[in-house]
């Protein structure tokens, strides 16, 4: 009875990480690496969408009023000498970036710290369509990615990250954090991912259905 | 304050739900299970418990305010398509004279049900499962906040409320229950359940909790 199926995450394509007037780029970083791969999460989305699969949009958000942010880590934005809030709540930095709006088939999961799946909603609705694989692209590999493959692994989803797919602004921190989820993840090049999607047995949605 | 095994534990209830580490959670007091059009409503339930609980409910919120309490707002949400339902659950939620139509994400039934009304800033926690716990940010939101303690209310008794209690313990934080804030379908059912639970946690009345707030503000910085 119990079939698997494959769910596509799609993390922080949102304007404070991708656009030139978001929080990244205002605090001096070079995002050109993290715009970079936008074809390539398209082609990723393109083809977990062909192939059926779950797509969730998991949104970093900051709740108002500091709702979101505790001490600890309110201090991570100290450590990392962040400025502005990232993503606060009904902001356009917030929104997703233009041709990653959620279709109407698709779920949006708002994140409050880079993990995708710890206090989020993520977990049951995967479980909810049966997922026990995800493929995880976005930005940027050193937090949300990283996190995210890690959080999922110990929750026994398989993990798989399209290298072409996920950047971060410093592309130090992004070649150290691959080498890390080499060994949480299967870290394939996009070509490879966007192949076996397309081999894929069945959807997500077919499962629903039958 | 009293010692337990070496350890500070608050003792009285007025410690417990000082204004300073508690958060206000309201379970799920939407439309489909409190407003005559809604889902409850037009299935014949009578509403008579869960209208006067949500009133007493506006009375603590206000008060909670006041002292600045943080109010946290539970709702109940289904998705289109069973995308936030497993089979599983389906079972679950089907059984009986139970049918899955209710709380729509986005639709009126799904909208905290009047006189309630959120203030901006106030977070709003969607759940697919009974307890406010479980696939959501409620521990993310309450820790950030250094919370502590949960003074809870809402419907019904017996389900999310009673669900949301018992995770609120398991998460360690300490859990007030208000009486007369809190109802269900049945009368039998709400006694049955808070039998249940009078052996867990603290029990108090809107008025006890709003009389140790106002006598406890907040010092605004």
């Amino acid at each position: 009875m119990r079939r698997s199926a494959t769910a596509l995450l799609v993390s922080g394509l949102q304007n404070d990480f991708f656009d030139t007037k978001g929080v990244l780029a205002a605090t001096g970083s070079d995002i050109s690496a993290v715009q970079a791969i936008v074809p390539a999460v398209e082609r990723v989305l393109g083809a977990a969408r062909d192939a059926g699969c779950l797509i969730v949009h998991v949104h970093e958000r900051t709740l108002e009023g500091g709702m979101s942010d505790s001490p600890a880590w309110r201090a991570q934005y100290e450590l990392n000498g962040w400025q502005d809030t990232f993503a606060a709540e009904g902001t356009w930095g917030e929104e997703p970036l233009d041709g990653f709006r959620p279709q109407e088939d698709e779920l949006v999961v708002e994140r409050y710290r880079p993990g995708a799946i710890y206090d989020t909603r993520a977990s049951v609705l995967l479980r909810s369509a049966g997922v026990d694989r995800v493929v995880v692209a976005g930005a940027e590999t050193h937090r949300t990615i990283l996190a995210t493959a890690i959080q999922a692994a110990c929750l026994d989803y398989e993990v798989v990250v399209p290298e072409g797919a996920v950047a971060s602004a410093d592309p130090v921190r992004h070649a150290a954090a691959i080498a890390v989820l080499r060994s949480w993840a299967h870290v394939v090049d996009v070509d490879g991912v966007v192949e076996e999607l397309a081999r894929l047995p069945r959807s997500t949605h077919e499962i629903l259905e039958g | 304050m009293q010692t337990i095994w070496g350890k500070q534990v608050y003792d009285s209830v007025e410690e417990v739900v000082h204004p300073e580490h508690t958060a206000l959670v309201v379970v799920d007091m939407q439309n489909d299970f409190c407003h005559p059009d809604g889902y409850y409503g037009k299935i014949g339930v009578d509403l008579t418990d869960i209208t006067a609980a949500v009133e007493t409910m506006a009375r603590l919120v206000d008060a909670a305010r006041d002292a600045g309490v943080p109010v946290i707002w539970i709702e109940q949400t289904l998705l289109g398509d069973a995308l936030a339902d497993s089979p599983a659950w389906l079972r679950r939620r089907t059984r009986g004279t139970m049918a899955p139509e209710w709380t729509l994400d986005g639709d009126w039934g799904q909208a905290i049900t009047e006189p309630l009304v959120r203030r901006e800033g106030e977070p709003i926690v969607k759940k697919h499962r009974s307890s406010s716990f479980i696939g959501t940010p409620l521990d993310l939101i309450l820790r950030s906040q250094g919370v502590e303690s949960c003074v809870i209310g809402g419907v019904v008794t017996q389900g999310c409320v009673e669900s949301t209690a018992r995770d609120a313990t398991f998460h360690d934080y300490y859990v007030v229950m208000v009486r007369d804030t809190v109802a269900t379908v049945s009368r039998e059912l709400h006694e049955a359940s808070m039998i249940c639970q009078s052996t867990r946690y603290d029990f108090a009345n809107a008025a006890e909790v709003i009389d140790i707030w106002a006598r406890q503000p907040v010092a605004v910085a």
